[in-house]
C-alpha cells in the first residue's frame, strides 16, 4: 500500500509562489478579494510562509510552502463529528465537502494552520467558469477546505493505470504544485517505495518536519542545511 | 394593557414562522450537481504556445478540455523555462476568463472620460480609421500619427514598425525594457545588442542588485540555473541588494548595502583583485583597453581605470560609503576573482538611476578585468537569430526603429505638435505614468484616439475608439527570448482558443487598415494575416540550416553537442512537415552556445575591450556633475538634491514583484492574493520600513501612510520588515493600474511620487534616487 | 371567580407563590416587550447571517471560534446553577433549599436550550446538523458534547417536572386556567401520601444520578478544547476547571434570579437573608477553588516556558488581553472574595454586587480561553485580530434576550417556588432537622455499652 509523501527542498525554493498560483487553478480555489484579505480570510490551500531571523544586516530568511501536512496521525480528523475529513489507507487525508457540517474544530485542532473555512460563498464570476477544472468540485458556502495531495489525480492515475492494466509508477501521479514548481523543490511519491525519490529524500540527513514533536508525523519532509 | 397571554403568544408563534421562512431563503444550493444521461468522459488535449505576460516569453502547455482551457503549464520542450513558470504565467487563464473585457469594438458617445461608449461593428470601426489616416496624411512631410506601444514582440513590433513605414510616421514610443546595458556593450565592446548571462554554466554569480528571482529578463533561466552543478562543485550565489528581496533570501550569501553605492563596491572588489593579482594580467595586457592610462586620439591623456581603482577603491573607504564590512568585501573579491566561471550581474537595479551608467561601466569592468567575456559560464552574446521575413523589412526611407524609440513611462507625451491620430498598443499611459492628468490631458487633445486594449482601462476611457485586441492565448504571434538568455529561441505564440468574444487581432487590424487605405500601404501588407505570416518566418527556418524545434533536455544537449562540433542533421522534413513540428512543440531554437566565438568578447575593429571608453567618458563629463577626473563611479549628489536630509529623510526604492506585470497583473485576483510572500501582503501596495525606521518615523504595521517627495505623493501600506535597511523606503511597481469589474485592489503608483527623472547620462529614467518622507494619515 | 379570587382567598404560601400566575403587572409587559424585541432582532441577524454566510461575522484564519462558542461555554456554565446545585443541595439535605430549587432549575432548563443552539449558530451549514446522527464519529468530543448535553437537558427537564408535579395537581384542582394546560401535565397525580413517597424516591434517585451527568457536560467541553494541541488549550487541568467555573457562575447566575424574583414577585418571605448568606457562602468557596485552578494552570503555562504557549500566555498576562485578562480576574476573584468574605457584606446587595461581576468575569474567562489561543496558533506570525461583527453581538443580545423572556413566561405558569416543598418543610422538617442534630451528637455511652 502506498504511503504519499512530499520533500520540499528549503534550500532550492525561491519562494516564486508559483505552487500557490498551480494549486489555485488546479483545485478551483475562489478568490476571496481585498475585503477577504484585510480579514484575513484568503483561501491558500498552499501558503509559501517567510521565515525570517536576524537583524539588518545580518539578516537571513528562507522560503517555507506550507500546505497540508497530511499527518500520519492527524489530531484533525479525530475531531470531526460527522467524519467530514478522515485519512485514506495510503495516508490522504480527505475532506467530504457535501457532509461537513461547517463546525471549523478540525482546522482548530490542525496545529499547522492549513485548513481553511468558506465564510462567504466563493465567488466564481460566470465569464471564468469554462476555466474551472472539472476533474475537482467547487466547494459551497460554510464548509471546510484544504490541500488534498491533489487526490483527483491519484484516482485519474489509478484509472489509467487499470485500463492499460499495469501498475501505477512514480511519473503517473504527482501533485499540481510539485509539477509546477520551476526550481524542483517540491517531490512527491510514496514514501514507502524505496525507488521514489520521496523516499530517498525523506530519508536525507537534512529532512525534518515541522512540529515534530507534536507527534503527528506529517507526512511533509522538508529539507535545509540549516536547522 | 391590551396585551393578553394568549395574544403575546400568537405574536411569538407568527415571529417564530415568519422567521423559519426567512431563513429558508438563505444561499445553501439545495440541489447536489447530479450526472445527466448524456454525461460523456471529458476530453482532454494539450496546446504548446508562448507565454507573453512579461519579456521572457515561457514555454506554455495549455491543458483543454472539451476545448476549454482550464489550466496553463510550462512546456517542458522549452529550452529556457524548461516546463517552469512563474505565478503569473500560471495565472493567464484570468486574463481569458476576465469578466470585464470587452465584448467588442466600442465607439465613444459621451465626452473624454465619460465612460460613454456604444458598439460598433468592426467594419465601421476600420472604416473610420482608414479615413482618419487618409486625410491626416500629408504628402512628403510627416504624417502626424502616433503610436505608444507597451511590451510587443515578434511580428506585431514589425507590423507597428512598417506600418509606421509605410504611414511615413516616426512618432514611436516603445517599451522595449531595456537597462542600458545595450548602449555599454556597443561602447565598450561595439556590440549592439544587452549581453546574455550563462547562469547555466556558471559557478559564482554575483548579482548587483538584479531581480533573478523576481522581474528579471528571465527568472526562469536564472531559477533553472541557480542549482546547477557546475563542473561538479555547486553554484554559489551572491546577491547583493539593498533590501532582502526574494531574490536575495534564495541566494546564497545575501550582502546587504547601502543604496546607489553598488558602483564604489565594484570598485572595491577590483581593488582586492588587483592587489591580490586575481586577474590575467597577460590577457588583459592583450585585450582590454583603458585600463593603463592612455591618450586619446585628440591628443588629451586620459587616467586609466587601474589607476582610478587603486585611488578610490580602497577597502576602508568603500566599507565605510557601502556598508559592506571589510571582511565580507575581500572574501568575495577573493572568491569571484578566484571562481573559474564566475558573472557578475546588473540589471535596471543599477542602471536606472543618477550615476547608474557608471556604476554598470564598474560592475562591467569586474567581468572584463577577470576575463569572463564571451566564456562559458560568464557574460556572452546571445547567438544570432536566423534572419525572419517580416513585415518591417519594407521600410520606407527614413521610418521607425522601434528598438530606439524612447521608453513610454518618462518621456510621453514628447514636446511638438499634438498627432491626428494615436494609436495605444499594449499600453496603458493614464495609469502608467507618473501623472495621469498629464495624459488624460495629452490624450484629450488628439482627434482620434485609438485604444487596441482588450480591457477597458484607464487609457481605453480616453480613447474615441477601442478595437479589442484577443489575449494572447487566442492569437497569432511569435516571441523571442531576451537577450539575456544566451542562444537564440523563437517561441510561437498560437492561439489555444477560438476568440471568446468579438474581439480582434491588432496584428490583423493593422493589415485590415492597411489594405483599406490602398495603394502603397495596400501593397506592403502582401499577408493575409498574422498566421499566414508567422507561418511564413516558421517556414524560413526550415531553411536555416541550424537549430531544430524544440525537444526534450536529452535531446537538446545532444544537438547541441552535434552543432558544437561543426555538424547539423537536416531533419529529413518538409517545410511544412518542419512548420508543424514547430508549432507542435513550441518553437524552435538552436542550442549551440559558441564560446569559442570572440565576436561575442568584442566586434571593434582592433578586436579590444574597452573600460570607461572615451565615449562615455565624454557623455559622463559633459552631465556636468562634479566628476574627479572625469568620472567616477559614486554619486554623492543624492541627499543635496530635494532639499537635503532634513525634509526628506529617507530614500525610496521601487522594486518589482514577481506577481504583478506591469499594467496587467491587477486583472488577474490569483496573483493579488499573493503579492508579497515575504510579508503576505495582498490586494493592496505596502512600503516596507525597518524596525529601526519604524521606531523613528513612529510607524506601525498595517497604518496607513502617505510617501511625498518635492515630485508628488502615494498612499500605502506600512510593513515593518526586518529585511528593510535603516532610512530606505522600498515599494512595489506595478498595481498602478486596475480594471473594474473582479475585486478593486487599494494599489498606488509610486511613479507619482517619483516623477518623470531621467538620468541624463544615460538617457534613462531615474527611478532610485528619490527622497521622501513618510506622514501618516 | 377569576383566577385572581381564587388565588386571594388561599392561604398565604399558596397566595403568595400562586399570584403570579394569575396577575401580570404593566412592568412585566414592558419587560417582556422589551425583550421579545432585542430576542427579534437576534432572530434578524441570524437570518441574516444565513444568507450571507458565517462572513456576516468577524470571525477568520485563525479565529475560528468566537462570539458564539464563548456564548455556548458561558451559558452551558451557567446551567449548572439550577440542577447541580439543587441535586447537591438536595442530596445534602440542606433545608434552606426548599424555596431555591425550583427557580434554580428553571435556569437550567431554559439555559441549556439556548446554550445547545449556540454551535448551531455557529455553524457553517446548519441545515446538515443531522449529519452529526447520520455520519456519528464517535471520537469526536463534539458528539460526546452533544450526548452528554442531550442527557443533561432530558435529566434537568425530568428533574424540574417531577418535584413540580404536585404544585401542577393542586394549581389543576383549583381550577386555574388554562385548565386543559394544568389537567395535562399533572397527569393525573392525587397527593396522597403513598403518591408522595414514590414521588420523593424518584427525587431522590433523580438527584443522586443528575449530578455526574451535570459534571460530565462542563468536563466534556473543557474536553472540547483540551483534546487539541493548541497552546493553552491543550490541558489536563480543563475537565475540572470548567466545572468549577460552570458551578461559579451558575451560583451567581443563580443569587442574581433570586434577587430579581424576591423583587419583582415580593418573596422577601421566600428568599430570605440567610438565603443570600448561604448562597454567598457558596460563592466564597467557589470563588476560591476559581483562583486555585487559574492560577495552576497559568503558572504551568510559564512554569513549563513553551515558545507558543507563552506568547499566548503573554498576550494574555501583558500583551493586547491584558484588560479582558486582568479584568476577568477582578471580576472573579477580587470583587466576588472581598464581598463574600465578610459577613457584613454578604447581604443581598453585596451577593447581587459579586454576582454581577461574576458572571461578567465568567463570561470574559470563556473569551479569554478562546480568543488569546486561537490568535496565536504555533505556525503563524500574530498579526491577525478578532472583532466581533454586530451579527454575533446581536445574536448574543438576543439569545440572552429569548432567556430571560422565556423565565418571564415561565413564571408566570409556573411557581417559581415549590409550595408543596416550602409546606413539607413547614410540616416535618423542623422535626426531622431536630432529630438529625440529635443524631449528630455524641451517643450515650451508656447506652451504646449496653
Ligand atoms: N513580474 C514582473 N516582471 C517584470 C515586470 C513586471 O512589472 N512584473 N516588468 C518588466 C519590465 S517592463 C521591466 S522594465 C523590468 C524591470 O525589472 P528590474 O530591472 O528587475 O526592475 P526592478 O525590479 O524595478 O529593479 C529594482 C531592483 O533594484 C534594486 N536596487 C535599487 N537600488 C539599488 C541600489 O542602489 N543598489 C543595489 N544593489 N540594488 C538596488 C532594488 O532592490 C530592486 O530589487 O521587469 C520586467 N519584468
Ligand atoms: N506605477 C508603475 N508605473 C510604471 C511601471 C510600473 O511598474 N509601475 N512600469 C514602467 C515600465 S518599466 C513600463 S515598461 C511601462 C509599461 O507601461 P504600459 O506600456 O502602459 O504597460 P501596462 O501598464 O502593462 O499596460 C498595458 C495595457 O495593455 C493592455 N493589454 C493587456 N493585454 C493586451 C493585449 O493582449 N493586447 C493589447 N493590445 N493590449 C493588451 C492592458 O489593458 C494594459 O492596461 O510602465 C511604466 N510605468
Ligand atoms: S496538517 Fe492539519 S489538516 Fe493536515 S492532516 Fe495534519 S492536522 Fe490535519
Ligand atoms: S468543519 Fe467540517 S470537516 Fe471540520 S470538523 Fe467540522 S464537520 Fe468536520
Ligand atoms: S498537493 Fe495539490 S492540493 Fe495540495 S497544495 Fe499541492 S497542488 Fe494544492
Ligand atoms: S514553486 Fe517551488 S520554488 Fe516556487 S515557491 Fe513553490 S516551492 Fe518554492
Ligand atoms: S516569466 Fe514572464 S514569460 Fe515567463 S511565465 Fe512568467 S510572465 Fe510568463
Ligand atoms: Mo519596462
Amino acid at each position: 500500500m502506498a504511503r504519499w509523501g512530499m520533500v520540499i527542498d528549503l534550500d532550492k525554493c525561491n519562494g516564486c509562489q508559483a505552487c500557490e498560483v498551480a494549486c489555485r487553478s488546479e483545485n478551483n480555489i475562489a478568490v476571496g478579494g481585498p475585503q477577504a484579505a484585510s480579514e484575513h480570510r484568503t483561501i491558500s490551500w498552499m501558503q509559501v510562509r517567510a521565515e525570517v531571523e536576524g537583524e539588518w544586516p545580518d539578516i537571513r530568511s528562507r522560503f517555507v510552502p506550507q500546505p497540508c501536512m497530511h499527518c500520519d496521525r492527524p489530531p484533525c480528523t479525530l475531531v470531526c463529528p460527522v467524519q467530514a475529513t478522515s485519512i485514506d489507507r495510503e495516508g490522504i487525508v480527505n475532506q467530504i465537502y457535501a457532509r461537513c457540517i461547517g463546525c471549523r474544530y478540525c482546522a482548530n485542532a490542525c496545529p499547522y494552520t492549513v485548513k481553511f473555512f468558506n465564510w462567504h460563498k466563493p465567488d466564481h464570476p460566470a465569464s471564468t467558469e469554462p476555466g474551472l477544472n472539472p476533474d475537482v468540485s467547487v466547494r459551497p458556502v460554510g464548509v471546510i477546505e484544504k490541500c488534498t495531495f491533489c487526490s483527483h489525480r491519484l484516482q485519474k492515475a489509478r484509472e489509467m493505470a487499470r485500463v492499460e492494466t499495469r501498475p501505477l509508477r512514480e511519473q503517473d501521479f504527482t501533485t499540481a504544485c510539485a509539477d509546477s514548481c520551476p526550481t524542483g523543490a517540491i517531490v512527491f511519491g510514496n514514501l514507502d517505495d524505496p525507488t521514489h525519490r520521496v523516499a530517498e529524500l525523506s530519508r536525507d540527513p537534512r529532512a525534518f518536519r515541522l512540529q515534530e514533536g507534536l507527534g503527528t508525523e506529517p507526512k511533509v519532509y522538508y529539507l535545509s542545511r540549516r536547522d | 394593557m391590551a396585551i393578553t397571554r394568549r395574544s403575546f403568544l400568537v405574536g411569538a408563534a407568527g415571529a417564530g414562522i415568519g422567521f423559519g421562512l426567512g431563513a429558508l431563503s438563505h444561499q445553501f444550493p439545495l440541489a447536489s450537481p447530479h450526472v445527466g444521461p448524456d454525461w460523456a468522459p471529458n476530453d482532454e488535449t494539450f496546446v504548446a504556445s508562448t507565454c507573453l505576460l512579461c519579456p521572457a516569453h515561457c514555454g506554455i502547455r495549455v491543458r483543454l478540455i472539451d476545448g476549454r482551457p482550464v489550466r496553463i503549464d510550462g512546456n517542458p520542450l522549452h529550452p529556457v523555462s524548461q516546463g517552469g513558470l512563474c505565478p503569473k504565467g500560471r495565472a493567464g487563464l484570468q486574463l481569458l476568463y476576465h469578466p470585464s473585457r470587452l465584448k467588442g469594438p466600442l465607439v465613444r458617445v459621451g465626452p473624454p472620460g465619460s465612460d460613454e461608449f456604444k458598439p460598433i461593428g468592426w467594419n465601421a470601426a476600420l472604416d473610420r480609421v482608414a479615413s482618419a489616416l487618409s486625410s491626416a496624411s500629408q504628402p512628403g512631410g510627416a504624417t502626424p500619427v502616433e503610436w505608444m506601444v507597451g511590451d510587443v514582440s515578434g511580428v506585431c513590433g514589425d507590423l507597428v514598425a512598417g506600418f509606421c513605414g509605410v504611414l511615413g510616421t516616426t512618432r514611436v514610443s516603445v517599451d522595449d525594457y531595456r537597462d542600458g546595458s545595450a548602449d555599454l556593450l556597443g561602447m565598450c565592446q561595439g556590440i549592439a545588442t544587452a549581453p546574455a548571462f550563462d547562469l547555466a554554466g556558471a559557478d559564482m554569480v554575483l548579482s548587483f542588485g538584479a531581480a533573478l528571482s523576481e522581474a528579471w529578463w528571465s527568472p526562469l533561466h536564472a531559477a533553472r540555473a541557480r542549482d546547477a552543478e557546475v563542473a561538479g562543485r555547486s553554484a554559489r550565489w551572491v546577491q547583493v541588494d539593498t533590501r532582502l528581496s526574494r531574490t536575495a533570501v534564495g541566494a546564497h550569501q545575501f550582502v546587504a548595502i547601502r543604496p546607489g553605492t553598488f558602483g564604489a563596491l565594484a570598485l572595491g572588489l577590483t581593488y582586492v583583485i588587483v592587489k591580490e593579482g586575481l586577474y590575467d594580467a597577460d590577457l588583459v595586457a592583450r585585450q582590454v583597453a583603458g585600463w593603463e592610462d592612455w591618450t586619446g586620439a585628440d591628443g588629451t591623456p586620459h587616467v586609466g581605470y587601474r589607476t582610478l581603482v587603486l585611488r578610490h577603491g580602497r577597502s576602508d573607504e568603500v566599507s565605510a560609503r557601502t556598508g559592506v564590512p571589510v571582511a565580507t568585501l575581500t572574501a568575495l573579491a577573493k572568491q569571484f576573482g578566484g571562481a573559474r566561471r564566475g558573472v557578475a550581474v546588473w540589471d535596471q537595479g543599477v542602471a536606472w538611476r543618477s550615476g547608474g551608467m557608471a556604476d554598470a561601466l564598474a560592475i562591467h569592468a569586474l567581468n572584463t578585468l577577470t576575463g569572463r567575456l564571451g566564456r562559458r559560464g560568464g557574460l556572452l552574446v546571445q547567438g544570432p537569430m536566423p534572419g525572419l521575413p517580416g513585415p518591417a523589412e519594407q521600410k520606407a526611407p527614413g521610418a521607425v526603429d522601434l528598438a530606439s524609440a524612447p521608453l513610454t513611462a518618462t518621456s510621453w507625451p514628447a514636446a511638438g505638435s499634438d498627432p491626428k491620430v494615436l494609436f495605444l498598443y499594449h499600453a496603458n499611459p493614464v495609469a502608467s505614468l507618473p501623472d495621469p492628468d498629464t495624459a488624460r490631458q495629452a490624450l484629450a487633445r488628439v482627434p482620434l484616439v485609438v485604444s487596441f486594449s482588450p480591457f477597458f482601462d484607464e487609457s481605453a476611457r480616453c480613447a474615441h475608439l477601442i478595437l479589442p485586441d484577443h489575449t494572447y492565448l487566442e492569437r497569432w504571434q511569435d516571441a523571442l527570448a531576451p537577450a539575456a538568455v544566451p542562444s537564440p529561441v523563437w517561441g510561437v505564440v498560437r492561439p489555444v482558443v477560438k476568440p471568446l468574444v468579438n474581439t480582434r487581432a491588432t496584428g490583423d487590424v493593422i493589415l485590415g487598415l492597411a489594405t483599406r487605405m490602398g495603394g502603397s500601404a495596400a501593397a506592403w501588407a502582401r499577408w493575409k494575416s498574422v498566421e499566414d505570416l508567422v507561418h511564413e518566418r516558421g517556414l524560413s527556418l526550415a531553411g536555416a540550416g541550424r537549430g531544430s524545434a524544440f525537444v526534450d533536455r536529452f535531446r537538446q544537449r545532444e544537438l547541441g553537442e552535434v552543432e558544437g562540433r561543426g555538424w547539423w542533421l537536416p531533419h529529413g522534413q518538409k517545410p511544412e512537415e518542419f512548420w508543424q513540428t514547430i508549432v507542435d512543440s513550441g518553437g524552435w531554437f538552436d542550442p549551440l552556445i559558441d564560446y569559442e566565438d570572440g565576436a561575442s568578447r568584442s566586434q571593434l575593429p582592433d578586436g579590444r575591450v574597452w573600460m570607461f571608453p572615451a565615449e562615455a567618458r565624454a557623455r559622463l563629463s559633459k552631465s556636468g556633475r562634479a566628476l574627479a577626473e572625469g568620472f567616477l563611479p559614486i554619486d554623492e549628489s543624492l541627499e543635496a538634491r530635494d532639499g537635503g536630509p532634513r525634509d526628506f529623510p529617507l530614500q525610496l526604492i521601487p522594486f518589482r514583484v514577481m506577481t504583478l506585470a506591469s499594467g496587467g497583473t491587477p486583472l488577474m485576483p490569483w496573483l493579488l492574493e499573493h503579492l508579497g510572500a515575504l510579508n503576505g501582503s495582498a490586494w493592496e501596495t505596502w512600503i516596507e520600513i525597518g524596525p529601526e525606521t519604524a521606531r523613528s518615523e513612529g510607524l506601525q504595521s498595517g497604518q496607513r501612510v502617505r510617501v511625498e517627495s518635492s515630485r508628488g505623493r502615494f498612499e500605502a501600506t506600512v510593513r515593518v520588515s526586518p529585511g528593510a535597511q535603516p532610512g530606505v523606503v522600498s515599494v512595489p511597481y506595478g498595481l498602478h493600474s486596475r480594471v473594474e469589474g473582479w475585486g478593486e485592489p487599494n494599489g498606488a503608483n509610486p511613479l507619482s511620487a517619483v516623477g518623470r527623472a531621467v538620468d541624463p547620462v544615460s538617457g534613462l529614467p531615474d527611478w532610485q534616487s528619490t527622497r521622501v518622507r513618510v506622514v501618516r494619515i | 371567580m377569576t383566577d385572581l379570587e381564587i388565588v386571594s382567598t388561599l392561604p398565604q404560601d399558596e397566595r403568595v407563590l400562586l399570584m403570579p400566575l394569575v396577575r401580570t403587572t404593566k412592568v412585566f409587559w414592558r419587560w417582556a416587550a422589551v425583550m421579545a424585541a432585542v430576542a427579534l432582532w437576534g432572530a434578524v441577524a441570524y437570518v441574516y447571517q444565513l444568507r450571507n454566510g458565517l462572513g456576516a461575522t468577524g470571525l477568520n484564519t485563525p479565529e475560528y471560534w468566537g462570539i458564539y462558542i464563548i456564548c455556548f461555554v458561558f451559558f452551558i456554565g451557567i446551567s449548572h446553577a439550577g440542577t447541580l446545585i439543587s441535586a447537591i443541595l438536595r442530596v445534602a439535605n440542606a433545608e434552606w433549599r426548599r424555596s431555591i430549587t425550583r427557580s434554580a432549575e428553571f435556569i437550567t432548563v431554559l439555559v441549556i436550550s439556548f446554550g445547545a443552539v449556540q454551535p448551531i449558530l455557529d455553524l457553517g451549514r446548519p441545515d446538515r446538523v443531522l449529519n452529526i446522527f447520520l455520519h456519528s464519529q464517535p471520537f469526536s468530543p463534539l458528539l460526546w458534547d452533544v450526548l452528554s448535553i442531550t442527557l443533561y437537558f432530558t435529566a434537568s427537564s425530568i428533574y424540574l417536572y417531577v418535584p413540580m408535579i404536585p404544585d401542577l395537581a393542586r394549581i389543576r384542582d383549583l381550577g386555574l386556567r388554562p385548565r386543559a394546560l394544568y389537567s395535562f401535565v399533572a397527569i393525573g397525580y392525587h397527593d396522597t401520601p403513598a403518591a408522595r413517597q414514590t414521588l420523593e424516591r424518584i427525587i431522590g434517585i433523580l438527584a443522586v444520578a443528575v449530578i455526574p451527568v451535570a459534571v460530565s457536560v462542563h468536563t466534556v467541553i473543557g474536553w472540547i478544547f483540551a483534546l487539541t494541541l493548541k497552546p493553552m488549550w491543550h490541558s489536563a487541568i480543563f475537565g475540572p476547571y470548567f466545572v468549577v467555573g460552570a458551578i461559579f457562575s451558575g451560583i451567581a447566575a443563580l443569587i442574581i434570579a433570586m434577587a430579581i424574583l424576591r423583587r419583582v414577585y415580593h418573596l422577601e418571605a421566600y428568599f430570605k437573608d440567610v438565603h443570600f448568606n448561604n448562597m454567598g457562602l457558596l460563592l466564597l468557596v467557589t470563588t476560591v477553588l476559581w483562583f486555585y485552578f487559574t492560577f495552576a494552570e497559568h503558572l504551568t503555562v510559564w512554569y513549563g516556558g513553551e515558545e507558543s504557549e507563552l506568547a499566548t500566555l503573554y498576550a494574555k498576562l501583558t500583551g493586547a488581553f491584558a484588560i479582558p485578562f486582568w479584568t476577568m480576574v477582578a471580576c472573579c476573584f477580587f470583587i466576588p472574595f472581598a464581598l463574600m468574605a465578610r459577613r457584613k457584606t454578604r447581604n443581598v446587595t453585596g451577593c447581587v454586587v459579586a454576582s454581577v461581576a461574576v458572571v461578567i468575569g465568567m463570561w470574559l474567562e470563556r473569551f479569554n480561553i478562546v480568543v488569546p489561543t486561537s490568535l496565536h496558533p504555533r505556525l503563524q506570525a500574530a498579526t491577525v485580530h478578532y472583532t466581533p461583527s454586530w451579527v454575533e453581538l446581536s445574536i448574543m443580545a438576543g439569545t440572552l434576550a429569548g432567556f430571560v423572556l422565556i423565565y418571564m413566561i415561565a413564571t408566570k405558569f409556573f411557581p417559581i417556588v415549590s409550595i408543596w416543598e416550602i409546606q413539607e418543610g413547614r410540616e416535618l422538617s423542623v422535626h426531622e432537622v431536630s432529630e438529625r442534630v440529635a443524631s449528630y451528637l455524641p451517643d450515650d455511652l451508656a447506652a451504646v455499652e449496653r
